[in-house]
C-alpha cells in the first residue's frame, strides 16, 4: 500500500490529510469503491462535493494512467482530478 | 422592466438555451455587486419585456469558486423576478440540489430539464409531473440544441414571470439550506420521478476515449489535432486577413486618398494614415479571432476541450498551470488575442491570470511575418529555418520560465477537478453566434485602447515636423536617440528603436514602418537592413521583439480580461525586463565569445 502520495512538486503524506489510509487514488482502473469522507480545507472540500464525491456514494476508477490526472465515474458524472485531490477521498474498498 | 436570470451547472446546456431565446440580441454589461462582464438580452415573453441575463455556471450557490462568488453578489445587488433553472436531464441525480438551494430561497423559478433527448437514448425516463409536485415548480423537458420543447420551455417561462414579483436577497450565504439536507431530499425526489438503468453506458463516447484517451497515443493525436486547428486558422485566416486589408486600403485609395487634396495635410495624415491605418491593421485581427472562436467553439462543444486537458495536465502541473493553459498556449501561436479570450474557461482567478501572463509569448503569426523577412535578409537560406526553430523553443522557454517565477505567487489551491462531458456534435447555430458574440465584444471593448495606442504613436513618429514617420526630428526618433543607453548594450541601433517602437501597436506593420522610414523595398531594404545589424544583433533584436509585448491589441485583452489596469501593466513590465535580459544576455555572450 502506498504511504506517501506524490503530486507535482509536494508529496501529500496521507497520514497527515486523511484518518483512512484507503483513498480513491489508491484504485486501479475498473476498481471500485464507497466514499467514506472527503479530506481537506473547506474551499477544497466543497468543491469536491459539489462534483458529486459524496459520502455514501460509489466511485470507479475509469482511467488512471502512470503520468496525468485519474478518470473516476460517481453515479451519472464523468470526472478527471489529480492524484492528490483523489488523495483527499476516503474509501471503503468492495471487491 | 421584469428580470429573468438563467442559473445552471456547465455542461448543461445553459449558454445553448440562452442563445436559443434571445438569438443574437444580446450583449454584455455591467451589473451591479459583480466584477465581469455577464450577458444578457431584452426579450418578449408572453405580454412582458423581459431582461434575460446568463449567470456563471456554477456547481453549487454555497461554493467558494469565483464563479460561485458572482451568482451569489449579482443575487444579493439585483432584484430578480424569475429564476431558469437548467438541469442536464442524464444527471438529474446530481443536479437537482442546486435547483432545491434556489427553490428553497424564496426565488420563483421554472426548472428546465434540457438535454431531454441524451437522456431518453440512454433510457433514462423522467417524469415531470412528479418531479414539479415534489420541486413545487414548473418543470419542462426539452432539448435546447435540436428545439424540442423549446416553445413549452418558453411559455412556462412566460407564464411564471407574468405573476412573478422582484426578490432581491441580502445575505444569501446565511440563508441558504444545509447541503446534506437538500441532497437526502434530492436523492429521494429522483428515485420518484426518474427510472434509469443501474449503470449508463455511452458507448460511442466510451470507445472514442478508448483511442483520444489513450496512454500512449493521447498525447501524439492531441499533438495532431492541435496542428490541424493551427493549420486551420492559418491556412483559412491569412487569406480572410489580406482580403480585409484589400477592402480597407481599396476604401482608402478610392474614398480617402482624394480628400488629401481638400484636408490640410496635418489632419489628413492623422485622420488616414494615422487613425486609419492604424486601426484598419488590428481590423485584419478580426477574421483570425472570428475562425479561432468559431474553431475552438466546435472543439469545446464536442467535448473534447476536457480531454485535451486531460492529456497534458502532467507537464503543466509542475509549472502551476493546468491542461486548459497549455491548451491556450499552443493557439497563442496562431494569435495571442483570442487565446487570452479564451483562459475564461478556468474557473480560479489566480490560474487565468498565470495563463494570461504565459500567453503573450507564444510566437504568434505576427510576429513569425517579421521574422521570416528579417531572417530571409541576414542568414543564408540553410540558417533561417534554424534560426527560426531557435526562436520557437525561446517563445517555449520564456512561457515556461514565467509560469515558474510567477507560479508561486499566482497559486491556484483549487483542486483540479474537471467533468469530462460526453462527446456531442457540434450545432452549427451555436458555433456561430459563439463566434460573433466574441468578435463584437472583442471590438467594442478593445476599440478605445487601441485607438489610443494609434494617436500616441502617430503623433509620435509625426511631431514636431519630421519629414518621414519615425525620421530625424520627430519625437519617436529622439526617443530612440534617448533609448540608446538602454537598447546599445543589447545591439539595437536608433533606427530599429524607432521600429519597436511602432510594433508596439502590432508586428504586422513592423515591415510597413520600415518601409516608410527608410523609402526602401524589396532587396535594397534587404540591403539597409545589413547596414542596421549584423547577425548576431538581428538575433538579439528578433528575441527582443519576440519577448518585448505582443501588441496593443494584446495588451487591451489582458486589461479587459483581467479587468485591471495592474495586471496589464504589470505583464508589460515584465515582459519588456524579461526581453531586456535575454538580448542583453545573448548578444554580450556572443560578442564576449567573439562573434
Amino acid at each position: 500500500m502506498r504511504t506517501i502520495l506524490t503530486c507535482g512538486h509536494t508529496p501529500v503524506k496521507t497520514s497527515d490529510t486523511l484518518n483512512d489510509l484507503w483513498n480513491l487514488s489508491c484504485l486501479h482502473k475498473g476498481e471500485c469503491a464507497m466514499i467514506t469522507g472527503i479530506h481537506g480545507p473547506d474551499s477544497t472540500r466543497h468543491r469536491l462535493q459539489s462534483m458529486g464525491l459524496r459520502t455514501g456514494r460509489e466511485a470507479e476508477v475509469i482511467r488512471n494512467p502512470r503520468i496525468g490526472p485519474m478518470q473516476i465515474r460517481v453515479g451519472s458524472v464523468n470526472l478527471i482530478m489529480r492524484r492528490c485531490d483523489a488523495a483527499r477521498v476516503s474509501i471503503s474498498p468492495q471487491r | 422592466m421584469k428580470r429573468l436570470a438563467i442559473v445552471g451547472m456547465p455542461n448543461t446546456g445553459k449558454s445553448t438555451f440562452f442563445n436559443r431565446l434571445t438569438g443574437s440580441s444580446s450583449r454584455v454589461g455591467n451589473w451591479p455587486g459583480v466584477t465581469v462582464d455577464l450577458l444578457s438580452a431584452r426579450v418578449v415573453l408572453g405580454s412582458e419585456a423581459v431582461e434575460v441575463v446568463d449567470l456563471p455556471g456554477i456547481y453549487d450557490l454555497h461554493g467558494f469558486s469565483d464563479d460561485e462568488h458572482i451568482v451569489r453578489r449579482f443575487l444579493e445587488h439585483n432584484s430578480v423576478d424569475l429564476i431558469g433553472v437548467i438541469l442536464n436531464a442524464s444527471q438529474l441525480d446530481h443536479q437537482l440540489p442546486i435547483a432545491l438551494q434556489i427553490c428553497r430561497l424564496g426565488l420563483k423559478s421554472v426548472i428546465l430539464v434540457n438535454m431531454i433527448d441524451e437522456a431518453n437514448q440512454l433510457g433514462i425516463r423522467i417524469d415531470a409531473n412528479i418531479l414539479a409536485k415534489n420541486l413545487h415548480c414548473p418543470v419542462v423537458l426539452l432539448s435546447s440544441r435540436h428545439g424540442t420543447g423549446f416553445n413549452a420551455a418558453r411559455d412556462a417561462l412566460a407564464a411564471a414571470i407574468s405573476t412573478a414579483a422582484p426578490v432581491s436577497l441580502k445575505q444569501l450565504k446565511s440563508s441558504l439550506h444545509a447541503d446534506d439536507e437538500l441532497v437526502e431530499y434530492a436523492e429521494a425526489v429522483v428515485k420518484k420521478s426518474v427510472s434509469a438503468p443501474t449503470r449508463l453506458v455511452r458507448k460511442m463516447t466510451e470507445r472514442i476515449d478508448h483511442f483520444l484517451l489513450h496512454p500512449v497515443f493521447g498525447l501524439p493525436l492531441f499533438f495532431l489535432a492541435m496542428f490541424l486547428v493551427f493549420q486551420a486558422i492559418y491556412t483559412l485566416g491569412a487569406p480572410l486577413q489580406d482580403s480585409v486589408a484589400f477592402v480597407l486600403d481599396s476604401f482608402r485609395g478610392w474614398a480617402l486618398e482624394p480628400l488629401a487634396g481638400i484636408l490640410p495635410p496635418t489632419l489628413f495624415g492623422f485622420l488616414v494614415e494615422g487613425l486609419y491605418d492604424g486601426i484598419g491593421t488590428v481590423a485584419s485581427f478580426v477574421p483570425v479571432i472570428v475562425l479561432f472562436f468559431f474553431l475552438m467553439a466546435i472543439v469545446e462543444d464536442s467535448g473534447y476541450l476536457a480531454r485535451a486537458a486531460f492529456l497534458t495536465d502532467a507537464l503543466m502541473a509542475r509549472m502551476g498551470l493546468d491542461g486548459r493553459s497549455f491548451v491556450m498556449l499552443l493557439m497563442g501561436f496562431g494569435c495571442n488575442v483570442p487565446a487570452l479570450m479564451g483562459t475564461r474557461v478556468m474557473r480560479s482567478r489566480s490560474l487565468r491570470l498565470l495563463s494570461m501572463l504565459v500567453i503573450p509569448f507564444s510566437l504568434c503569426s505576427a510576429r513569425l511575418q517579421v521574422f521570416i523577412f528579417i531572417t530571409t535578409a541576414l542568414f543564408t537560406p540553410q540558417q533561417a529555418p534554424l534560426i527560426l526553430f531557435f526562436l520557437y523553443l525561446a517563445s517555449f522557454a520564456a512561457a515556461f520560465l514565467t509560469a515558474l517565477v510567477f507560479g508561486k505567487r499566482l497559486k491556484s489551491d483549487e483542486p483540479f477537478v474537471l467533468e469530462l462531458p460526453p462527446y456531442r456534435q457540434p450545432v452549427l447555430r451555436q458555433v456561430l453566434l459563439r463566434g460573433w458574440h466574441e468578435v463584437s465584444h472583442f471590438l467594442r471593448r478593445a476599440s478605445t485602447f487601441i485607438i489610443t495606442g494609434v494617436v500616441l504613436v502617430w503623433l509620435l513618429t509625426h511631431y514636431p515636423g519630421g519629414t518621414t514617420p519615425g525620421g530625424a526630428g520627430t519625437y519617436a526618433s529622439m526617443l530612440g536617440d534617448w533609448l540608446q543607453p538602454v537598447l546599445q548594450p543589447v545591439g539595437i541601433s536608433p533606427d530599429m528603436s524607432v521600429v519597436l517602437l511602432f510594433g508596439f501597436v502590432a508586428k504586422e506593420i513592423v515591415i510597413g514602418a520600415l518601409v516608410a522610414m527608410t523609402g526602401l523595398e524589396g532587396s535594397a531594404l534587404n540591403g539597409y537592413l545589413t547596414t542596421q545589424m549584423d547577425s548576431i544583433q538581428a538575433v538579439s533584436f528578433m528575441l527582443f521583439i519576440l519577448l518585448y509585448t505582443p501588441c496593443l491589441s494584446t495588451l487591451a485583452t489582458q486589461f479587459n480580461e483581467a479587468r485591471s489596469w495592474k495586471f496589464a501593466g504589470y505583464s508589460l513590465a515584465w515582459s519588456l525586463s524579461l526581453a531586456w535580459v535575454v538580448s542583453f544576455g545573448v548578444y554580450q555572450t556572443a560578442r564576449f565569445i567573439g562573434y
